[in-house]
């Protein structure tokens, strides 16, 4: 067993953790509990929500260390729940690093159906505009407009726009189309479809993840989550408001 | 009637956006997720007459949490899948609007009480999440204390 590619594997292992959004007490968790059952020693793992570093002395003595930093998140709760499992199973069994490679390879390779987001962008901002009180035409209106959502946000994707000004833009264009449809009397109700459609946008994630994981003692983790989710909202707020005031007439 | 139609189409949205957060795969996970919403929603229609906002939103939080922890356990999968897709009803994007809403009209008076009951939702939806999950904590540092004193 080459233990230096499978210490590889294991910061390529918190790499997609990070990426695709787990907490951050759960990759360093992750990592640490790897390199333990591999018996290497004096592991030491830091990460934030964009970066990591983790080191460990191995058998032959040699003390490698891995520095990722990883910018462009993405969330994907298939992939987390899978690495989660292939983190249980390395613990339980140590597998070789054949077996972990052909394991991430799987997973990275895990077909992404974008017709289901697609899906999920119209059936989320329709079903959500009759939460907050829409009728029929409300419905049919919010998953038009989270249809478009999808390509704008699938564009930002593309161009590689950082993530406040994508939802800024997004915002924007959501509440032009749904200002435009209440001008022509297609729909009655303009703040169900509006919150309807931006409820994809509101950083319910950066929320909830912000004060686990200030209260597993990650201060600085918690402090940008909680940051982003107070910066996503007042992006959403300036998008649909200067959209607000902008075409006030036709309101 | 129309809190019926509230909790189905809760059911219906936290669904939608199981598949934008890439739940493709493991479709009971999408269902499970989203009962958590609806269930998060009953409860605090439940408790908003007597509670009031903050502490509704506080409690309904804190079922949805427990409820994905230990769905979390049976089903051994991450506690965070099911909790990302159950707050979303109670998540305050009406209070931003609102607030946002309030702040172009010029309605100071408004705007000042609607951030601040935003924010204070936040917290709480925030605080629930981790009263359950340091909960969680402790049961698993019990049990694995007590497997040492007994072997």
């Amino acid at each position: 067993m080459n233990e230096h590619e499978l210490f590889k594997c294991i910061g390529e292992i918190g790499r997609l953790l990070l990426r695709h959004s787990a907490e951050i007490y759960r990759v360093e968790e992750s990592l640490k509990r790897m390199c333990k059952s591999y018996g290497f020693k004096d592991i030491g793992v830091f990460a934030l929500p964009s970066y990591f570093t983790l080191g460990a002395t191995l058998h032959d003595g040699s003390s490698p260390s891995i520095i990722i930093r990883t910018i462009q998140n993405r969330t994907n709760l298939d992939c987390v729940y899978e690495l989660n499992n292939l983190v249980r199973y390395i613990c339980q069994y140590q597998p070789d690093e054949n077996y972990i490679k052909k394991e991430i390879e799987r997973i990275k390779n895990l077909p992404e159906k974008m017709k289901l987001v697609f899906l999920g962008y119209g059936i989320g901002a329709g079903f959500f505009a009759v939460f907050f009180g829409g009728g029929l035409s409300e419905f049919v209106a919010a998953t038009i407009i989270g249809f478009i959502t999808y390509f704008v946000v699938w564009l930002h994707e593309i161009l590689e726009i950082n993530a406040l000004v994508r939802t800024m833009v997004t915002s924007m264009i959501l509440s032009a189309c749904a200002i435009i449809s209440y001008h022509f009397h297609l729909i009655h109700l303009l703040q169900s479809t509006i919150i309807g459609c931006l409820m994809v946008l509101v950083p319910g994630m950066a929320i909830t993840n912000s004060l686990r994981d200030i209260m597993s003692g990650d201060y600085i983790s918690g402090q940008a989550r909680m940051l982003e989710a107070f910066l996503t909202a007042t992006a959403i707020a300036l998008g649909v408001g200067s959209m607000l005031v902008l075409l006030k007439g036709l309101i | 009637m129309e809190q019926i139609i509230q909790c189905l189409s809760a059911f219906f949205a936290c669904i939608g956006f199981a598949f934008v957060f890439r739940i493709h795969h493991h479709p009971r996970f999408a269902i499970i997720g989203s009962l958590g919403g609806s269930l998060g929603w009953i409860i605090y229609l439940l408790t908003i007459q007597s509670y009031g906002d903050v502490l509704a939103n506080l409690i309904a939080m804190s079922c949805v949490a427990l409820y994905s922890e230990i769905m979390a356990r049976l089903l051994k999968a991450p506690a965070t899948i099911f909790i990302i897709i159950g707050c979303f009803p109670l998540v305050p994007g009406k209070g931003i609007y609102q607030t946002m809403l309030y702040l172009i009209q010029g309605n100071n008076d408004l705007f000042v009480s609607s951030l601040l009951n935003t924010i204070a939702i936040a917290f709480a939806l925030a605080l629930a999440i981790l009263l359950v999950s340091t909960l969680f904590k402790v049961i698993k540092v019990i049990k694995t204390s007590a497997k040492k004193v007994s072997s």
